[in-house]
């Protein structure tokens, strides 16, 4: 006689009772598989629809929302042409903002950070402890909560510096620049804890100073992990609307968030197959960066969450 | 070397924020005053070297993360508005340059002159008394041209690409020049007749021991009065500017009617709408979990990174998707609706099909995060819980309800608690799905049917029409002070895990 087992979690066995009614209860494990499979599908079905259309409509020639076929009549790349090399076309260079002012304030934040992160990591001072605890405290109070006064304030500042005032890439940087340094500061410095302090020692006695030994021992050795804070800055500030929404008003300043919202919200229906390219190349440098850092976010969030 | 930096920055600090004390941003200026003390304490002296390396993180963040919140806190409690946005220094000085023309005006001579390129009046000026201080004024700018024209009693016929006018030019367009007035800022000039132009005058002039401006027209003091420069008979001095007005823009916001009314449905909807935002996509996420962790593996794989993609796309392009598939006219969702059952809701027109909408939408948006948090929490569960029950006899309903269920959400109470503090400000969404909408007909405040604390604090200070920014920082005050027990909540949760404190 077969020996029945049920699969249980990822590859435990276990054993199931063998009774007389075999067949009864095999309908039910059956029937059960089906069902399982039923909802599965209709979830990946729910997540993938939308993202199936939008490409859909984005090589659908007629400027339709509608087209029930995945692959539409006539399928063409008009869309993506004319989006990205039209006269008309905004695109490129709310791509190109975008992507300018994400790299630049996760650069600079991730160097900023470093040092502070470094400081805390390798020496003992008075106010250390409060220091790492006002990081966590800024943190966890959204900076949403004050877009007022960021707005006014950076409208002060750009009374006297027009290149980091409103409606100017130097004033969102900055804005940025104060959103994101406190939260890295607490995951750089665990990543710098995790770095031996006998190298830093030894470097010390071949004489190198402090800035020489974390110049040339701990930055080289931390890059990846610093590679890791930088891309997830990055993320944030690519994917950030509303601060970017009340700081820039011109359209040749503008982020792709708010790009992308302005053109939808003015013109909606007649841009609609550009709009969905428009979609689809904005994903892509998240998507880059989430296929180099799926192993480190995936697993990242499950221990999160499964900690304690 | 590092003295000079030193130096230098300190001098570069102190002359900005003597500029901003001169214009009366007195909280900018010190917080910029601490920027430059901790500077110096970290700088100046050997022993707090390890601060120095903390600097530029500690500028941007007390500048830009905790400064914000005390203004954020103290610009509620002023007047702070595009009527009042300058200070009271900057609004004297505006006003200051406001001029009239007296009775008494100094007087000029003058010859017109015209330019066809630049379709541009100038007068050549020069005092009743003689030829000396000759000037050239056009409409933005003067030239002095008291050396040049020292010894020429007569004007002349070119100036700068300019044209004298003729006596019979003068007299046909004597209205168009009439009405103009020539020179810069400082020194403007009209003309009064045929012969004579007159020089214009500072009308107002501030008194600083009884804090009023003077009108030196006609001799009426204005009082420095909420905001703005007024007069006895309660005429008003544009612009305005920021004072301080205690808890009024509190009472505005707590006033009977708005609070009866749409206030409370607002507070009510963004309640209701944090917690189904969290909720729902748990649960759907959790069902997932569970059903994948059952589902034989390569099929498993195919159906996990289907499921995956959602949480990749950046939140704001999503948004902006659904807002297309839920187009009335041509969107795909209504189209199948119709084929389907012959009708379809209006996502944007009706306040609660809207709202479904936006919980849809959140669904979809949250939902492959949960699967992900709950696989990980599903394999946390010990198996020999899992064998003990089925030994027991457990159904696979009783596993989930007595041991599944409760240990997952024993597990998940504090980051669905953290989850809520983020999804009480989903701007986002409300916002880039239908701006708040539908609005409210009727209403005593200006509010739509989705609108959320945030997305209303928004709309007050920087949608067309907005400018309230006193208002809406108190509407955040409030936010923060609604969240501020989740928040250390959470706060704490964090400060017992981590022991990076260490």
């Amino acid at each position: 006689m077969e020996l029945h087992y049920e699969e249980r979690g990822s590859s435990q066995l276990v054993p199931l009772k063998i009774n007389a009614d075999m067949s009864n209860y095999q309908i039910l494990r059956l029937l059960r598989q089906i069902s399982l499979v039923v909802i599965s599908v209709i979830a990946a079905l729910f997540a993938l629809l939308p993202i199936l259309w939008v490409f859909s409509s984005s090589i659908n020639p007629v400027n339709t929302l509608s087209d029930p076929r995945i692959i539409p009549q006539n399928a063409t790349l008009e869309n993506y042409i004319n989006l990205l090399l039209g006269d008309k076309s905004n695109f490129l260079r709310w791509l190109k903002n975008s992507l300018l002012i994400a790299s630049t304030t996760s650069l600079l934040s991730t160097l900023i950070t470093s040092l502070g992160a470094y400081s805390l990591s390798r020496y003992r001072f008075k106010g250390r402890k409060q220091i790492l605890t006002g990081c966590l405290l800024v943190q966890v109070f959204p900076n949403t909560l004050v877009i007022v006064a960021l707005y006014l304030i950076i409208h002060q500042i750009g009374e006297y510096i027009p290149a980091a005032g409103l409606n100017s890439l130097g004033g969102l940087v900055l804005v940025y620049m104060g959103g994101v340094t406190g939260g890295s500061m607490w995951l750089t410095k665990g990543f710098f804890d995790s770095i031996p302090a006998e190298l830093d020692d030894a470097a010390r006695i071949d004489g190198a100073s402090h800035w020489i030994t974390f110049t040339k021992v701990i930055l080289p050795l931390a890059r990846p992990m610093l590679a890791v804070v930088a891309l997830l800055t990055f993320i944030g500030v690519y994917c950030d609307f509303i601060l970017a929404r009340i700081i820039i008003a011109d359209q040749q300043y503008m982020t792709l968030a708010v790009g992308l919202f302005s053109f939808i919200d003015g013109a909606y229906t007649q841009n609609w197959g550009e709009f969905a390219a428009g979609a689809l190349v904005g994903a892509i440098p998240v998507i880059i960066i989430f296929v180099f850092l799926q192993d480190a976010f995936v697993s990242g969030i499950t221990k999160g969450a499964v900690k304690g | 070397m590092l003295n000079v930096i030193i130096i230098l920055v300190n001098v570069g600090f102190a002359f900005f924020v003597l500029k901003l004390v001169g214009d009366g941003f007195g909280f900018l200026a010190a917080s910029f005053s601490i920027v430059l003390v901790v500077f110096d304490i970290a700088f100046l002296f050997k022993r707090n070297y390890p601060y120095r390396w903390f600097f530029p993180a500690f500028a941007f963040t007390f500048l830009l993360a905790v400064y914000p919140f005390i203004y954020n806190i103290y610009i509620s409690f002023t007047n702070y508005s595009q009527q009042h946005i300058l200070t009271k220094q900057q609004a004297i000085k505006r006003i200051e340059m406001e001029q009239f023309l007296p009775k008494d005006a100094v007087k000029y001579n003058w010859t017109a002159y015209y330019s066809q390129e630049q379709n541009e009046y100038c007068l050549l000026l020069r005092p009743d008394d003689g030829v000396a201080n000759t000037i050239f004024a056009c409409s933005n700018e003067i030239i002095d041209l008291s050396e040049e024209l020292s010894d020429q009693i007569q004007a002349p016929n070119l100036i700068a690409g300019y044209s004298q006018l003729s006596k019979a030019e003068v007299v046909q367009q004597s209205a168009v020049i009439g009405d103009l007035t020539f020179g810069d800022e400082t020194n403007r000039v009209q003309i009064l007749s045929l012969r004579e132009a007159g020089a214009y005058k500072q009308r107002y002039t501030y008194q600083l021991d009884n804090d009023t401006m003077l009108d030196c027209k006609d001799g009426i003091s204005y009082f420095a009065k909420e905001g703005y420069f007024t007069s006895k008979d309660g005429m008003i001095l544009k612009p305005g500017f920021k004072v301080e007005i205690g808890f009024m823009n509190y009472a505005r916001l707590f006033r009977a009617e708005s609070l009866k009314g749409p206030l409370l449905s607002m507070f009510i909807w963004n309640v209701l709408f944090a917690t189904l935002k969290v909720i729902a996509p748990f649960f759907v996420g959790l069902l997932v979990a569970i059903v994948l962790n059952n589902l034989f593996p390569i099929f498993k794989r195919i159906i996990r990174s289907s499921i995956l993609l959602p949480y990749i796309i950046p939140a704001f392009i999503s948004i902006l998707i659904w807002r297309g598939l839920l187009n009335p006219h041509l969107g795909l969702v209504n189209q199948m609706l119709d084929f389907l059952l012959g009708w379809h809701p209006s996502w944007f027109t009706e306040p609660f099909w809207t709202k479904v909408a936006l919980v849809i939408i959140s669904l979809w948006l949250s939902f492959p995060y949960w699967v992900l948090i709950c696989t990980g929490a599903l394999q946390a569960i010990p198996d020999e819980v899992n064998q003990a029950a089925v030994v027991d006899g457990a159904s696979s309903t009783q596993i989930f309800y007595y041991i599944t269920l409760p240990y997952i959400l024993t597990m998940m109470s504090p980051l669905l608690v953290f989850s809520f503090a983020n999804s009480f400000n989903s701007f986002n969404l409300i916002y880039l799905f239908n701006k708040g909408g539908p609005p409210m007909s009727g209403s005593v405040i200006p509010v739509g049917h989705t609108d959320i604390l945030l997305s209303y604090s928004y709309r007050m200070s920087f949608d067309m029409g907005g400018g309230d920014y006193a208002y809406a920082a108190s509407i955040t005050f409030i936010i923060f002070l609604i969240l501020t027990p989740v928040i250390l909540g959470q706060w704490n949760y964090i400060m017992k895990k981590e022991e990076v404190l260490s």
